[in-house]
């Protein structure tokens, strides 16, 4: 009787919590879809920087910064693409983009070895600082990025913001780790201001 | 004679006189104040610090593992003796009662001064549900981040109840923790799901992590000072000279081994040893540099036993650490940028304003110290007293 009293008790307890935390999961999951709005914190990155079509230079980068990273020793980061104006994508055709591939580093991280610029790739490291950003999550293809990106413009006119900034890819699953195309997963980013 | 190895092994080790471990409060404090210097110098890397970036590299390489060490250097023998009940209670008395109290007085400051917290939208309802639920569900603490080791602590010692009659033998202890230690690392790098830092995502979600998977690793490490105490290491006399030329070769040894660690973290704009996050590193130079460091620390406190200010803070170590959180979240980011700006990385700015930075906010703690101890002692980890607020929590 003592041990039934004890598990009542503690469910007695413990059942609002779970409950809760249920509850706030499950909204999480679907927020996780929904573009927002917050500061990002600033940092270190190593950024490689590349002018022509992304559909070509995302694999020089990919492959530019992963060889960089085994070689400065970095720890495993996601790869993003930052284009310094937000309308790039509509104003200058594909091949004369200049676009910022880039990947977090640590402070403790001051050289580059023997890392030496190429014609198309020049290397450095670049400092970010605090900036307000509007965010949404992309699943699907590349090309059906235009879509995300219009309900996320909707979303920071909704909210009394303007595109003041950069814009900015973020490859959380991409080729190199997932054959489906449906599947990828890019956050999409914009620079606002009020 | 003794009748069998196991009551030898016991009997030898677990009844050394009290005076003789002043030196582990010594040493506690050193760590703490190690923190404080480290808690700052992080500040001053936010920054863009990159001298800052290598000094917390080399203090974070083991003072926290420090922590745990001396926690296993001091635990009781025999605690499968105690009912769990009890064991239960007096450990939450001392260690999840400090927790909420230091986590909830650092709510109060957000109203009016959002601070340092990633991943909180402050002060809005949301940023408050979510902070106050990953604090109180998930044992997160995320309005006083240096609280985390007291949840950490709690759970290794909950370990410690159920593998402590197991601890027979040199042989045993170290297999334990050889078998913690794996389990830990392996959880450390395949179960990011089970980690803490999942919530401080955009859409984190809250479970109730509780510090579980790095309390496997941390268990290793409180099993690490189990051994020393029980092999009375560090425990008698030891000259002064021998103390400086053992903490001498540590510091060595340190030096040539902390920055080898790279390239294995977690936290990718980390580049250390984090242990709140899970993140070790190189899971050989890890655990090397961590002994290391924290037997530096044991033999330092040695050669300072004598000084009673030191005694005074080393007894106070949870009040002092518990109100760093203080300077972490509201004042250390602000005062780093404004000093960053000032000097602009200078090697030694950075160690000296460090030093008196972490100094200065341990005296602050001071006065606190007396109140929480005579109003409150129940609140700051002293169950057993009566107050004049609230009685006692346990027997």
């Amino acid at each position: 009787m003592k041990v039934i009293s004890i598990l009542f008790k503690g469910a007695a307890v413990l059942l609002p919590g779970i409950t809760f935390m249920i509850y706030y999961n499950l909204r999480m999951d679907v927020q996780h879809f929904e573009p927002h709005i917050y500061t990002m914190i600033g940092g270190k990155v190593l950024v490689a920087k590349i002018k022509g079509d992304p559909d070509i230079t995302m694999d020089t980068a990919e492959v530019t910064l992963y060889s960089a990273g085994r070689k400065l020793k970095l720890s495993p980061s996601y790869m993003s693409a930052r284009h310094l104006k937000w309308n790039q994508r509509d104003t200058t055709p594909k091949q004369d983009w200049v676009v910022y591939y880039s990947r977090i580093v640590s402070e403790t991280a001051i050289g580059l070895a023997d890392i030496k610029d190429t014609a198309e790739v020049s290397i450095f490291y670049d400092r970010r600082e605090k900036t307000e950003i509007a965010e949404i999550l992309h699943v699907g293809r590349y090309d059906e990025i235009p879509e995300s990106l219009e309900k996320l413009r909707q979303f920071i006119d909704k909210e009394g913001y303007r595109l003041s900034g950069f814009y900015e890819e973020v490859y959380h699953v991409f080729e190199s780790i997932e054959p489906n195309l449906n599947e990828y997963e890019t956050l999409l980013r914009y620079q606002v201001d009020r | 004679m003794l009748p069998n190895r196991k009551e030898h092994f016991m009997a030898t080790t677990s009844q050394l006189p009290v005076s003789r471990l002043c030196f582990v409060d010594i040493a506690r404090i050193f760590g703490i104040a190690l923190m404080y210097y480290g808690h700052f110098i992080e500040s001053y890397m936010k920054a863009g610090s990159a001298v800052a970036a290598m000094h917390y590299k080399f203090i974070y390489s083991f003072h926290m593992p420090l922590f745990f060490i001396l926690s296993g250097y001091i635990a009781k023998e025999h605690v499968f003796n105690t009912g769990f009940d009890l064991y239960l209670k007096r450990h939450a008395a001392s260690r999840l009662v400090p927790y909420v109290f230091l986590s909830t007085i650092l709510i109060i400051p957000t109203f009016w001064n959002t601070g340092n917290t990633v991943g909180l939208e402050l002060p809005t309802v949301e940023g408050y549900v979510k902070g106050i639920s990953a604090t109180f569900l998930a044992g997160v603490p995320y309005f006083n981040i240096p609280t985390w080791f007291l949840i950490c602590l709690f759970v290794v010692e909950m370990m410690h109840y159920i593998t402590s009659r197991f601890l027979v033998s040199n042989y045993r202890i170290i297999l334990i923790s050889g078998v913690f230690y794996l389990t830990g690392s392996i959880l450390a790098w395949n179960a990011g799901i089970l980690g803490p830092i999942n919530i401080l995502s955009q859409h984190g979600k809250i479970f109730p992590y509780f510090m579980i998977v790095e309390a496997f690793t941390c268990y290793s490490l409180y099993l690490v000072g189990v051994c020393l105490r029980r092999n009375n290491i560090l425990v008698g006399i030891i000259p002064a000279y021998k103390c400086f030329l053992g903490a001498l070769l540590c510091l060595v040894l340190l030096y040539y081994t902390y920055d080898l660690n790279k390239g294995m973290f977690v936290i990718p704009f980390y580049d250390a040893v984090i242990l709140f996050a899970s993140s070790h590193g190189n899971p050989i130079l890890f655990p090397l540099t961590a002994v290391t460091g924290s037997v530096m620390i044991m033999l330092l406190a040695k050669l300072t036993t004598d000084i009673k200010v030191l005694m005074f803070l080393g007894r106070n170590t949870l009040i002092i650490l518990g109100l760093n959180g203080v300077f972490y979240h509201f004042i250390n980011d602000r005062l780093a940028t404004w000093l960053l700006a000032l000097h602009s990385d200078d090697v030694m700015i950075i160690l000296i304003s460090g030093i008196v930075i972490a100094l200065v906010s341990i005296l602050l703690t001071i006065p606190f110290i007396f109140l929480l101890h005579y109003f409150t002692p129940q609140l700051v980890g002293k169950p057993k007293l009566d107050g004049p607020l609230i009685p006692r929590l346990v027997s």
